[in-house]
């Protein structure tokens, strides 16, 4: 055994793990070489300075500094809690886009209907398909309406908190007449768009009828 | 390893039942998550003191784990071993990924390693206190130096005590390579050893 073989057995010599016959061998080395033998008591030491590593206790308040800066690094980030049950997105959704997704799920599934449905193409899923796309359209497209109703609502609720009955009156009156007018609008609108005459239900909708989607309101009724 | 004093941070804590704590820890109470870390702040220093040699770096090191340890604890699973054991292999696994990251301020560092200010030595004479003072110092110096392949599996072999397969995953390399680096690192301090002694001897 060369010394170079004996440098790489030493280790596994000294913890005692090195099978016999290279274990004879390699004592029979160390016997005739000096310098082996002298790296192997030095690798003895090596081992024992390296377990002696001493064991120090922890400052008395190290635990309480670990903890709350654990907790400060988790407030400056998320809050830690239990996991959520529900699926929870990482942002706000604006609601037109709700809308719109929702929309298009609706469209895709009109379609599927129509294309794989049990019976072949229905009609109702066509008409599903038509009055979905109908009724989100007018969402997107009268928004403004829809935050006018809402502020008019405000208004109303509010005089009538006020105890002011004859005022909560003229209010509702005053929003009659916007309705009307709205509608008068749209007929006229429609009229110059398509040349055709207006929807006949929304021509003979009542003024405090609330507005609402042309395409559920024109919708003819199911089976028709 | 035989006839190796098991170290410190492989002796399980005052108690190891920590069902109690966990779920509360997870619903966010504050109170059972100070608990806990409490529970096992001793052996994450043991160990964190092993790697670094110092106290100011293994204190950074414990606070640094159990931020960890907070953010990951959604992650443990019971059927995985105890909860004491994970967070110790939370603990290594930072303090590799650490001393990896740090590595080239570690070797630029010149200052002694506080460790050798509390040796004890009272247990020998004086003269070979001294020795052995000096020995100890010269070990732990070289350890400091030596390149990082040969320095990880060292510290996880003879300051930790951990087995060589363990070391083989914690690192992942072969278990033989583990083997021929430990073996290479004691290797290249104790001719640092034997050198020194030289130089002393031929000095006189």
């Amino acid at each position: 055994m060369d010394c170079r073989r004996a440098e790489e057995l030493l280790s596994e010599h000294l913890e005692g793990a090195l099978p016999e016959p290279f274990a004879r061998e390699l004592e029979a080395h160390l016997a005739s070489c000096p310098a082996c033998a002298e790296l192997r008591d030095a690798l003895r030491e090596v081992i024992e300075a390296l377990r002696s590593f001493p064991s120090l206790e922890p400052a008395h308040d190290l635990a309480e500094r670990a903890a709350a800066r654990a907790l400060f690094a988790s407030r400056a980030g998320r809050p830690r809690r239990a996991p959520a049950p529900t699926l929870r997105l990482p942002f706000v959704m604006p609601a037109w886009v709700q809308a719109a997704a929702a929309g298009l799920l609706l469209v895709i599934t009109g379609t599927l209907l129509l294309v794989a449905g049990p019976e072949g193409p229905t009609r109702v899923a066509a008409r599903l398909v038509d009055r979905t796309v109908d009724g989100g359209t007018y969402l997107l497209e009268r928004s403004d309406r829809l935050v006018e109703d809402v502020r008019i609502l405000g208004v109303v609720i509010a005089t009538a908190f006020e105890g002011r009955l004859d005022r909560v009156n003229d209010r509702m009156d005053d929003y009659r007449k916007r309705l009307e007018r709205r509608r008068d609008a749209d007929d006229d609108a429609k009229k110059t768009e398509s040349g055709l005459p207006a929807p006949e239900v929304l021509s003979a909708g009542t003024t405090a009828s609330p507005p609402g989607p042309p395409g559920f309101r024109t919708a003819p009724p199911r089976g028709a | 390893m035989a006839g190796q004093e098991p170290p410190e941070d492989s002796k399980g804590p005052l108690t190891d039942n920590d069902d109690d704590l966990l779920p509360r820890c997870r619903r966010g109470e504050e109170a059972a998550w100070r608990e806990l870390v409490s529970r096992h702040t001793r052996r994450v220093f043991a160990l964190a003191y092993r790697f670094t040699g110092r106290v100011d770096e293994a204190e950074d090191l414990v606070q640094e784990v159990f931020v960890k340890v907070y953010q990951m604890l959604d992650r443990y699973r019971e059927d995985g071993g105890s909860l004491g054991g994970w967070i110790m292999a939370v603990a290594r696994n930072h303090a590799i990924d650490r001393y990896r990251r740090r590595r080239q301020d570690a070797l630029r560092r010149t200052e002694e390693p506080e460790v050798l200010d509390r040796m004890a030595s009272n247990d020998l004479g004086p003269q070979r206190a001294l020795e052995r003072e000096e020995r100890v110092r010269l070990v732990h110096r070289g350890l400091r130096a030596l390149p990082e392949d040969l320095r990880l599996p060292l510290i996880l072999c003879d300051l930790q005590g951990l087995p060589y397969d363990e070391i083989a995953e914690t690192l992942q390399i072969p278990l033989g390579t583990v083997k021929s680096r430990i073996n290479r690192g004691r290797l290249e301090l104790a001719k640092r050893l034997v050198g020194r002694r030289a130089e002393y001897v031929e000095s006189r």
